[in-house]
């Protein structure tokens, strides 16, 4: 089993962890056998590596799944972002919009500081 | 009671610190302003002062400025390549900090966070003028750049208004302007719009700055105030501190942007806006 990038997956490979979006929505399930379907939606959720059976990971990263963002730490961003848009009308539909872009930059940029930070 | 426009206005006519802008500004525009002026003239002038050559070099050349495809190696190449008016805004937008020092200790960290909001605004104007095909995106930056500079003379010359609004804000969490509009009767749209009179700035930045919160009141200037406002709401949406403002319909469909666009414009103003602070603002 191994942590490896996107661009080296390959249709077969077999998923030894489930999938999560970085909003922590679950998108694919572990031991799900990845088809290009599969590949479409990681694509589209802008996922950078996955955890597959039977590959070594390129690098040392399997480190990496604990540089994953805590429960606690997605509270946090959730709640300043609830805050920040406390005023908006929820029919909003062009708001609600931006508030979805900007939590998942707030996350991503998380987790590359945490990525960083950890050398 | 806070201090009145009247009073307000005569300071800001009176007081030289904030009444003349950058003079090497004052003299770019009056060059501008002659026919007679070549772009050599006006290059030699501005290669006098060699801080502001190497800092203009290095906004033009910028990302997040990107004046030209190509990189501008000279000044003589930059008035020639972006011609008069870019190289006028190119100057202000570098200028524009020197401005304002003498401020109280403790609301040196509000003027940072100021300067952060308005440099954020000024990439987040640029991003949208380049996004919609807008002629000049250095006038957008350099509208975007002083959009709330009323608040910057209110911190200058009122610091005890400016407190007390702070604390109306904080108490009644209301917006800024609204909190303004209670203790003075007047906001920092108004106060921005008289510096820009009185500096004579050009009629579509000074609509900018008067009115970015109510854009559906612009009449020739509606689609430079609507990408100010749209470029405010989106910096206000990415910063930690403020609530943010509701984007107006208005606005949004004058720019005539597909709503797909809006995730690749935040991606792109977080990283810019990052790196333009750092070259205009460095902390020191
Ligand atoms: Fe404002
Ligand atoms: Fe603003």
């Amino acid at each position: 089993m191994g942590l490896i990038e996107l661009d080296k997956i390959e249709p077969g490979m077999v998923l030894a962890k489930p999938v999560y979006s970085h909003l922590g929505a679950l998108l694919l399930k572990e031991g799900k056998k990845l088809t290009e379907r599969e590949l479409l939606i990681l694509e589209s959720w802008k996922i950078k590596e996955i955890d597959v059976e039977g590959v070594e990971s390129s690098e040392s990263k399997d480190k990496a799944v604990s540089d994953q963002l805590e429960k606690e730490e997605l509270d946090k961003i959730e709640a300043e972002i609830e805050t920040k848009f406390s005023s908006i009308p929820k029919d909003n539909s062009l708001m609600m919009e931006i508030k979805k872009i900007v939590k998942a930059i707030k996350v991503e940029s998380l987790l590359e500081e945490k990525k960083h930070g950890n050398g | 009671m806070g201090m009145d426009k009247d009073t307000l206005w005569y300071k800001i006519k009176k007081m030289n610190s904030l009444s003349t802008l950058p003079e090497i500004y004052d003299r770019v525009s009056d060059m501008i302003n002659d026919p007679k002026t070549s772009a050599a003239n006006l290059a030699s002038v501005i290669s006098r002062d060699e801080t502001l050559v190497a800092k203009l070099l290095r906004v033009a050349n910028s990302p997040f400025y990107k004046a030209s495809p190509e990189k501008v190696t000279s000044i003589t190449f930059a008035v020639a390549l972006l011609g008069f008016n870019a190289t006028k805004n190119l100057v202000l937008s570098v200028s524009i900090f020197d401005l304002f020092h003498t401020f109280e200790e403790s609301l040196k960290l509000t003027v940072r966070g100021f300067w952060k909001h308005s440099i954020t605004c000024a990439v987040a104007s640029k991003i949208i003028a380049q996004n919609i095909r807008y002629k000049n995106p250095e006038e957008m930056f350099v509208s975007g750049l002083l959009h709330d500079i009323g608040k910057i003379v209110e911190i200058q010359y009122m610091p005890e208004d400016f407190k007390k609004i702070i604390n109306v804000i904080n108490s009644k969490e209301i917006s800024m302007k609204d909190a303004e509009e209670e203790v003075l009767k007047y906001s920092h749209t108004d106060v921005g719009k008289m510096l820009g009179v009185h500096w004579n700035l050009s009629p579509r930045i000074i609509d900018c700055v008067r009115l970015h919160h109510i854009p559906d009141k612009a009449i020739d200037s509606l689609m430079e105030v609507s990408i100010v406002h749209t470029a405010n709401v989106l910096s206000h949406s990415l910063e930690l501190d403020y609530k943010v403002p509701i984007l107006n319909e208005k606005a949004w469909e004058t720019l005539n942007l597909k709503i797909d666009m809006l995730e690749p414009m935040l991606k792109q103003l977080k990283k810019e806006s990052i790196e333009a602070v750092a070259v205009l603002f460095p902390k020191k």
